[in-house]
């Protein structure tokens, strides 16, 4: 299997009128072709971050730097924006979770699809447009040659959704960055458009980032997971090792946290993980997660707390014995 | 002794006109259709849909901040009609789901939480520092950020001052919108207990509008789900999670991804056609998406038929 | 138990920064950073120094007319001297003492003006913005009204009937450039509308009133502050444009805009008795506008935590 991404070593920092926000600090992954990877975390893990450094799209207030950084073998580092612009949305595409906002609302669907194609095509119109008709149906969208005279505005979000995952699809991208695609949807929707992504993965062969802080759809989605927790790696390892036997403490607390329908006794009290998400600004020292967990020692706050490998593939950012055995 | 019906709607309908085009004339959208509830003393009612099902515009007519279009609902026997706002304000007061939209962001956290007492008159100045402290330590928020703003507190905090703010008065209702949605998941679960506690502790009544069927099922007593501006089912809580009756309610109970990662993603043959609630299908309006479909259902709208607290409306109610 | 008792210890232990500075803290942090806004401010508190202690600063009065001593040229000039440092003008009146006094012609209708204007106007834009429906029919109407006629033309017309003078001056204009107050308070009252925390105040028993005062105006501060600085600027220019025509305030009160009406006979031979005037209300209106806009880059984005 190709490695389509592979990252190590990557800090993000943001300027904010409180402080230097250290967003991603020390963030190491990879994704092969035809596997889901996804980032799980709440907020202020630095997830978004991490997606958007990689396509080099950090707001004016943020700085990034890595080790490394190569994408289908290449190095993005130190790309211009004229490289970068060339990478994105022809090998490397991402979906926004907001549809309504991630269109514009001025211009037609079949214009924007046919933007996105010919931007890095030199081809006839024509030919953009047999395209966009040809990604509209494989993403489930009847009367396909109708709907590109339509404006953002007259579909559903379902529906935009579907139609920023074919814009995603225009020039056949090796890599596809999906940052909460679906939270914004009703919950029938969702099962629908994360079914349609993963048969469009399988089919085309491409890798997906897939960023979420729902644990669901990591289960049912994701083929190798990495837990984020105030801009750490916490955890990495395949979807049924994470969920089946779950490592560090954070990852464990989220899991007692997830309140499953029909398995619920009456009166039950959720589990909870106590104390607030962190917000990564200041002097961070020893393990960000320590104030919050159960196995606490005072080892815990001494210098940075490595990834320790249990496995291949399979790391936990914990030093606590009761973790390791 | 029985236990009275602090909250009763019947037959409630709220259309709104809306403009469809520039010149062209506006045409009646009925956001709610004849929604009859009844939430007893010390329950929880669960309200759950999706979006377009109406669950917001019920929840505004129920804290009187949208009148009804025909219909009435009761507060504790009394017609809602009959009361001032600021009668209204002393029995149902709400918690919103979005943390930063519903506090003020110019205002300090102690003058967030007392508006309501300063807004009703409700005890002296004097007294207003000692509620404000009393309410704060119940919902567990820091004595210290009393002084502070919204932009600097944690989501999660802010939205225990939403409680804060909705229970000072001690209510009869408090009406939850979403108030967890907005949050990580791991604070949502301390929102909730809190919540569940202080229902316990307090004797407080709720309505807990959501779409996440898992956070309805651990707090509402009894659940009635809503689609297009109708109650397609209701019941007590662990007979509709255990005997789902309505094929709209499968779906949902299908649609839920819980962390089992062996299996895979659910098929709930819906079929993309989402309905426009301006146009809505005729007879059933679920019809267009029922996998069970049949041509009665394209012609005639069900009436609700089941028993023992647990109603459907469907013309083939599955089992 | 609170958020903060956590299992072991609190946040700050983890070296996290806890304590975030309050929304007016990170904007007095923000304007000490801002070029723009430091050299407005610098600018307005000069012009507002100079215009309080006139009667300190002038050298001469303003008025006193000496008619041997017509057009001296300024100090840098042949002939000048330093008794007049920006010599004198077809009257004998020292020009830098007719300057300093200029600027509180100046101000204060500048500032009379914007007050009267931000009143209606922000009365206006407040109902619209907030009941929308007929109020806000009746008030786009009357904006739209007023967006058709000419400031200065109907100022002028006005004056042309009454009379000028500086009470007219205020009046008039006070009356007229309500239009920008209007437009933008509408603008963010409909934005500030629909947030939760307005209906969670309503739900709360608050009346129309205590929505409107406490809920809805403080959020408008921001904007309201941006626009009142432009305003002033665009007063000071209209009462400079309109005494220039002559209908404005009348001689021989020291205004700008009359200063440069006067010289323009001299032009060609004394062009500094046109510049100078005209150097002083660009500095000003430079620096009003300056200011406007470094309150409003200041006070726009407010950040999230």
């Amino acid at each position: 299997m190709k490695k389509v991404l592979e990252i190590e070593g990557l800090f993000v920092d943001l300027q904010l009128p409180a402080g230097t926000l250290q967003a991603v600090q020390n963030v190491s992954f990879s994704v092969n072709q035809g596997e889901t990877l996804s980032l799980v975390g709440e907020s202020g893990c630095g997830k978004s971050l991490t997606a958007l450094a990689v396509m080099n799209l950090l707001p004016p207030s943020g700085r990034f730097r890595a080790e490394k950084m190569e994408f289908m073998g290449e190095s993005l580092l130190g790309v211009n924006e004229a490289g970068m612009a060339k990478v994105r949305g022809d090998k490397m595409a991402m979906i926004f979770q907001e549809p309504m906002t991630s269109l514009n609302p001025c211009y037609t669907i079949g214009n924007q699809l046919e933007e996105a194609y010919l931007q890095h095509r030199n081809v006839p119109e024509s030919e953009a447009r047999e395209r966009a008709i040809y990604l509209l149906e494989k993403v489930g969208i009847t009367a396909a040659a109708s709907r590109l005279s339509q404006y953002p505005h007259q579909l559903s979000g379902g529906l935009r959704q579907r139609v920023m995952i074919a814009m995603g699809l225009m020039c056949g991208p090796a890599l596809i960055i999906a940052d909460e695609p679906t939270t914004a949807l009703d919950v029938t929707i969702q099962a629908q458009i994360l079914a349609l992504l993963h048969a469009l993965q399988k089919e085309f062969n491409m890798g997906l980032i897939l960023i979420t802080h729902d644990l669901g759809v990591v289960a049912r989605m994701a083929d190798r997971v990495a837990v984020m927790y105030c801009g750490q790696v916490v955890e990495t390892g395949l979807a049924a090792e994470i969920f089946n036997n779950p490592k560090h403490p954070y990852t464990r607390g989220l899991m007692d946290c997830i309140p499953v329908p029909g398995k619920v006794e009456p009166g039950q009290k959720l589990g909870s993980i106590p104390g607030i998400v962190p917000t990564p600004i200041g002097n961070l020292h020893g393990c960000l997660f320590r104030n919050r967990c159960r196995y606490f020692r005072s080892k815990c706050a001494a210098e940075n707390i490595p990834l320790i490998e249990l496995g291949p593939g399979r790391a936990v950012r914990c030093i606590s014995e009761q973790i390791n055995s | 002794m029985e236990i009275q019906t602090v909250l009763e709607t019947r037959d409630v309908t709220k259309t709104y006109m809306v403009g469809v085009g520039v010149m062209k004339a506006k045409k009646p959208l009925r956001a709610v259709s004849g929604v009859s509830l009844s939430v007893k003393k010390g329950s929880v009612l669960g309200l759950v849909g999706e979006s377009g099902c109406g669950k917001s515009t019920m929840a505004k007519m129920i804290l009187g901040l949208e009148n009804v279009s025909s219909g009435e609902i009761f507060l504790g026997g009394q017609s809602l009609s009959s009361f001032s706002p600021k009668e209204i304000a002393r029995r149902v007061q709400p918690v919103f789901q979005d943390p930063y939209a519903s506090l003020n962001p110019r205002k300090s956290i102690g003058s967030i939480i007392s508006l309501p007492l300063r807004a009703l008159k409700v005890g002296s100045a004097k007294d207003l520092d000692g509620k404000i402290d009393e309410i704060m330590d119940v919902v567990g928020l820091p004595p210290r950020t009393k002084h502070n703003y919204p932009n600097q507190l944690s989501g999660g905090q802010r939205q225990r001052v939403a409680v804060a703010r909705a229970l000072i008065m001690r209510p009869e209702v408090v009406l939850c919108d979403e108030p967890t949605s907005a949050l990580d998941v791991s604070v949502q679960a301390q929102i909730l207990n809190l919540l569940m506690d202080l229902r316990r502790e307090l004797g407080l009544t709720y309505v807990l509008i959501s779409h996440d069927l898992a956070v309805v099922e651990h707090l509402a007593t009894k659940v009635a789900v809503m689609y297009l501006g109708r109650i397609v089912e209701e019941a007590p809580t662990i007979d509709l999670f255990k005997q789902p009756r309505h094929p709209y309610t499968q779906a949902l109970l299908q649609s839920v991804l819980t962390p089992e990662p062996h299996l895979g993603l659910p098929e709930t043959h819906l079929g993309i056609a989402y309905p426009n609630p301006i146009d809505p299908p005729s007879g059933c309006t679920f019809h267009p998406r029922c996998p069970f479909a049949e041509d009665i259902c394209k012609k005639e709208a069900p009436s609700p038929t089941g028993e023992g607290g647990h109603i459907v409306e469907c013309h083939f109610p599955r089992s | 138990m609170n958020t903060e008792d956590t299992t072991n210890g609190k946040l700050s232990d983890l070296g996290i920064k806890v304590d975030y500075p309050t929304p007016n803290q990170i904007m007095f942090r923000s304007m000490a950073r801002h070029k723009g806004f430091l050299v407005g401010s610098a600018v307005l508190v000069i012009v507002v120094l100079m215009a309080v202690l006139a009667p300190v600063l002038a050298p001469h009065d303003p008025y006193e007319q000496n008619l041997s001593m017509r057009m001296i040229p300024t100090v840098w000039q042949e002939n000048g001297s330093w008794e007049h440092p920006l010599g004198t003008d077809n009257m004998g009146r020292d020009y830098l003492s007719r300057i300093i006094y200029g600027s509180r012609v100046s101000l204060m209708i500048g500032f009379l003006v914007m007050i009267i204007a931000a009143s209606i106007g922000t009365t206006l834009g407040l109902l619209a913005g907030y009941f929308g429906g007929r109020v806000d029919m009746v008030v786009s109407f009357l904006i739209t009204v007023r967006l058709a006629l000419p400031a200065v033309l109907v100022a002028v017309a006005v004056v042309a009937l009454i009379g000028g003078s500086t009470k007219v001056v205020i009046m008039v204009l006070g009356f007229l450039i309500w239009d920008r107050f209007a437009v933008v308070i509408r603008a963010s009252t409909q934005q500030i509308r629909p947030m939760e925390y307005v209906a969670a105040a309503k739900a709360a028993g608050c009346s129309t009133r205590r929505i409107l005062i406490g809920e809805v105006m403080p959020n408008l501060m921001n904007n309201l502050i941006v626009v009142m600085t432009l305003e002033v600027a665009r007063a000071i220019l209209l009462e400079a444009a309109l005494s220039f025509l002559g209908m404005g305030v009348q001689p021989p009160t020291p205004s700008w805009g009359l200063m440069i009406s006067e010289a323009k006979e001299f032009m060609l031979f004394d062009p500094h008795l046109i510049t100078i005037p005209g150097i002083a209300l660009f500095v000003l209106l430079l620096g009003m506008n300056l200011l406007g806009d470094g309150i409003r880059d200041v006070t726009a984005p407010e950040g999230r935590s």
